[in-house]
């Protein structure tokens, strides 16, 4: 009964919609031909989600993340990752002051003190410091000679890294990976889309973007997002999916080496909600789970040696789990079990 | 509100429709195991009251109440155990695409969205392989109608039957028997035991070849068993009366020749197929011919009475006619001459004093050979007939197995022929040519 009465009504739900189809539209004029990953990444930020975001250089990752920052008016801060990075360069250092005749360390705050971290090519950087990022992405605060200082809200950390060039690149650790909820392919556009991006495109002159969304509208469509309702029907629905992903649990799946954890549970759950509100719905359905599954549980997997000599790879894992995990619990007798939804 | 009463009527009763239909097949499912194996044992039972020339209309009437019974309560299991509505309006929202919208509905959180035209095939049912598997086993009950079969009237040779005169005549043996008291009561229930398997078999084997062979052949040694034992009572009566009018004169030779005829009839008595009641045979083992002055002629002529009722009991049993005891005295007298080897009685065993212990060859012999087994020395001389032909027929081998190269021994004049070659032989016949060439050279 509490839950009911923090529910998102259908009107807020419309009102809500029509907000996000601006936010929408203003970044697809720019991302042009990314229409699903623009909604991924709409996704992403009603979640409270950080996107790692792969993919060939000149694709457009930086200039998504630039084009958000633009249309949201958000704070924006970005890092070039490199081998010689240290934490202290992200998060900030105490430096030493003269004030009045006294000295004392003061906090410098690094760039992670902002709403809209860029981590551009995050692999570059040594383990010692993509683990810094670990406190800011999951608990929004950065402890500095024993110090913790909190993140400004929202906070969302876009990461980017390149497939190629993988030599002197430090692959994310497990741990940091499960704290990004999606991550996001970038791919290359249609040919068609490729000659409107010739046409409209010049180097050297950033397109014009106009900020469609304040930083307070987007916290407060985060909120909205939280009180989508979300049946049970689709929580065991994501349970059941969260689970088979371990070794063991389905017919398929002998070939993984480690499963999705609770986190990525919470993260669907929260990505469902926010897949509803965009499009206007006070619930999460099946479809807005399975629509965001592969993005989440991806990059959450740990395949074995066996299935990556085979060549798979775990999009198609998690494309096998779909068809395998239905959202119909009740077994069906043996004359109808393989009846398919015409 | 009207207006969402109505939706939610609408899509309701669309999903319990679905799950009627549903539990239906499930049922159905589950029931077809047990229809076919109805089916086939509706079949076994109308093929076996066929066979036996009965009714078969009640067989009918209960498969058809089965029937009716079995659609009763699948009525009511799918009425009863309908899957949850719940997964009905799951399946009803994938196939329309409506995002989860009706079971949302149905838990109160989301108005039901307006009616739309339901697919009707939400469910598509593989009835193929269960439809099939039961009409395949619905065509084995007319064809257990009609397929023809002859059923096994009852045999009247069953119904009214008796056991065969040979069994029925031993039977009667071993109860006069056993009310005379004549045998000794192991052999009378070995007999008895024997005629009762043969009696207790079905009275439709009574007369089977196999049968009937073995009552006769039963018949034929208790009637041999009995014969000796009355022969061997009457010579024993014999004796006994002549005991009772013995001549004073008498030898001790020949005394001791009486006494050894006795003794020999009395073994006879003991040792039969049907040997003399315990009792009976004590008695008649206390007569000693050395003390004869110990027995008053009174118990002797009732000990000889005895014998002689005895006797006569077991001839009675035979009830033969004088020709048939004429030749069971002449069948005695042929046993006791043929017993061949020993010598000990008035003839002398065929084949010669100086042929030694055992039976002559094609003589007659209680024992059967261990070593040949498949010879048959109980064969008489006098019928052949059934003889084999390796029974009768030896052949021997007339060539020699020595060698020619052998030593043939030393011939006349001292001097010998042949110096033997043992040894070449091993040179000649064992070695390869290789291995002869090898010791040649190692020798020269």
């Amino acid at each position: 009964m509490e839950e009911t009465a923090h529910m998102l009504t259908e009107a807020q739900a419309a009102k809500a919609a029509n907000q996000l189809q601006e936010l929408r539209t203003a970044v697809n004029g720019v991302m042009l031909g990314q229409a699903e990953l623009v909604d991924m990444v709409i996704i992403a930020l009603l979640s409270r989600g950080h996107l790692l975001l792969e993919g060939l250089p000149g694709l457009g990752k930086t200039e998504m993340v630039k084009t958000f920052s633009a249309v949201l008016g958000l704070d924006t801060g970005r890092v070039q990752f490199t081998p010689d990075l240290l934490p202290g360069d992200i998060t900030g250092n105490p430096m030493l002051t003269e004030e009045d005749g006294q000295r004392k360390f003061v906090f410098q705050q690094g760039p992670v003190f902002t709403n809209l971290l860029l981590a551009d090519e995050i692999n570059r950087a040594s383990p010692k410091t993509q683990s810094a990022l670990l406190e800011a992405m999951q608990e929004h605060r950065v402890t500095v000679a024993g110090e913790s200082h909190l993140l400004p809200r929202p906070f969302f950390v876009f990461a980017t890294q390149n497939p190629i060039e993988l030599e002197g690149t430090y692959p994310l650790p497990e741990a940091q990976l499960d704290r990004f909820l999606f991550k996001l392919q970038v791919t290359r556009v249609a040919p068609g889309v490729l000659e409107q991006i010739i046409q409209h495109r010049r180097p050297g002159v950033e397109p014009v973007v106009a900020q469609v969304m304040s930083a307070e509208a987007l916290t407060e469509m985060i909120d909205l997002a939280g009180e989508v309702y979300l049946p049970d029907l689709v929580v065991r629905f994501i349970a059941r999916l969260v689970e088979s992903t371990h070794p063991g649990e389905l017919d398929g799946n002998s070939m993984v080496k480690f499963g999705a954890s609770p986190r990525a549970a919470i993260g669907m759950a929260a990505a469902g909600r926010a897949r509803a509100l965009l499009q206007g719905r006070v619930h999460v359905s099946c479809e807005d789970i399975q629509a965001v599954a592969p993005h989440i549980l991806g990059h959450r997997i740990v395949l074995n040696y066996q299935a990556r000599m085979e060549g798979m790879d775990t999009h198609a894992f998690v494309q096998t789990l779909l068809e395998q995990v239905s959202p119909e619990e009740t077994p069906l007798p043996r004359s109808l079990s393989t009846a398919k939804v015409k | 509100m009207q207006v969402f009463n109505r939706h939610e009527q609408f899509w309701l009763s669309r999903a319990r429709r679905l799950a009627c239909f549903v539990n239906t097949v499930a049922w159905l499912e589950r029931l077809v195991p047990v229809a076919i194996a109805l089916n086939v044992l509706v079949c076994c039972v109308v093929l076996y009251l066929r066979g036996r020339d009965l009714s078969i209309d009640w067989v009918l009437w209960c498969g058809l109440a089965g029937l009716c019974v079995a659609a009763l309560v699948i009525g009511i299991l799918v009425w009863w155990r309908r899957i949850p509505l719940f997964a009905v309006l799951l399946r009803i929202e994938t196939a329309l695409q409506l995002n989860n919208q009706l079971t949302t509905a149905h838990e109160g959180h989301v108005s039901w969205p307006p009616p739309q035209m339901v697919a009707p095939h939400l469910y598509l049912v593989a009835w193929r392989r269960p439809l099939l598997a039961v009409l395949f086993s619905c065509l084995l009950l007319p064809l257990a109608l009609i397929v023809p079969i002859g059923f096994a009237a009852p045999s009247p040779l069953a119904e009214n039957a008796s056991p065969p005169l040979a069994l029925a005549e031993v039977a009667s043996w071993v109860e006069q028997l056993s009310a005379e008291e004549l045998v000794e009561e192991q052999a009378l229930e070995a007999l008895s035991e024997a005629v009762s398997d043969l009696q207790n078999r079905p009275t439709e084997d009574w007369y089977t070849a196999g049968a009937l062979e073995a009552a006769e052949n039963l018949h034929e040694h208790a009637a041999n068993a009995l014969s000796v034992l009355a022969h061997e009572l009457q010579t024993t009566s014999s004796l006994l009366q002549g005991l009772q009018h013995l001549p004073d004169s008498i030898l001790p030779s020949q005394m001791s020749q009486l006494e050894e005829i006795y003794k020999e009839a009395l073994q006879g008595l003991e040792s039969g197929a049907l040997p003399l009641s315990a009792e009976m045979m004590q008695q008649m083992k206390q007569v000693d011919f050395k003390q004869l002055a110990s027995l008053s002629s009174e118990q002797i002529r009732d000990l000889q009475s005895r014998c002689e009722l005895m006797a006569q009991a077991a001839q009675g049993m035979l009830n033969m006619s004088d020709e048939e005891r004429e030749r069971l005295q002449q069948y005695y007298d042929s046993l006791k001459e043929c017993e061949g080897g020993q010598g000990e009685r008035q003839q002398t065993a065929p084949g010669g004093i100086q042929r030694g212990r055992g039976d002559a060859e094609m003589s007659y012999s209680n024992y059967r050979s261990p070593d040949e087994a498949a010879l048959t020395e109980a064969v008489s001389n006098q019928d052949l007939r059934r003889a084999a032909i390796a029974d009768t027929i030896r052949t021997t081998m007339s060539n020699s197995q020595e060698s020619g190269d052998a030593f043939t021994g030393p011939s006349e004049g001292g001097g010998v022929e042949s110096h033997g070659s043992g040894g070449d032989t091993v040179w000649i016949d064992r070695l390869t040519p290789a291995e002869r060439k090898v010791l040649q050279e190692h020798f020269k």
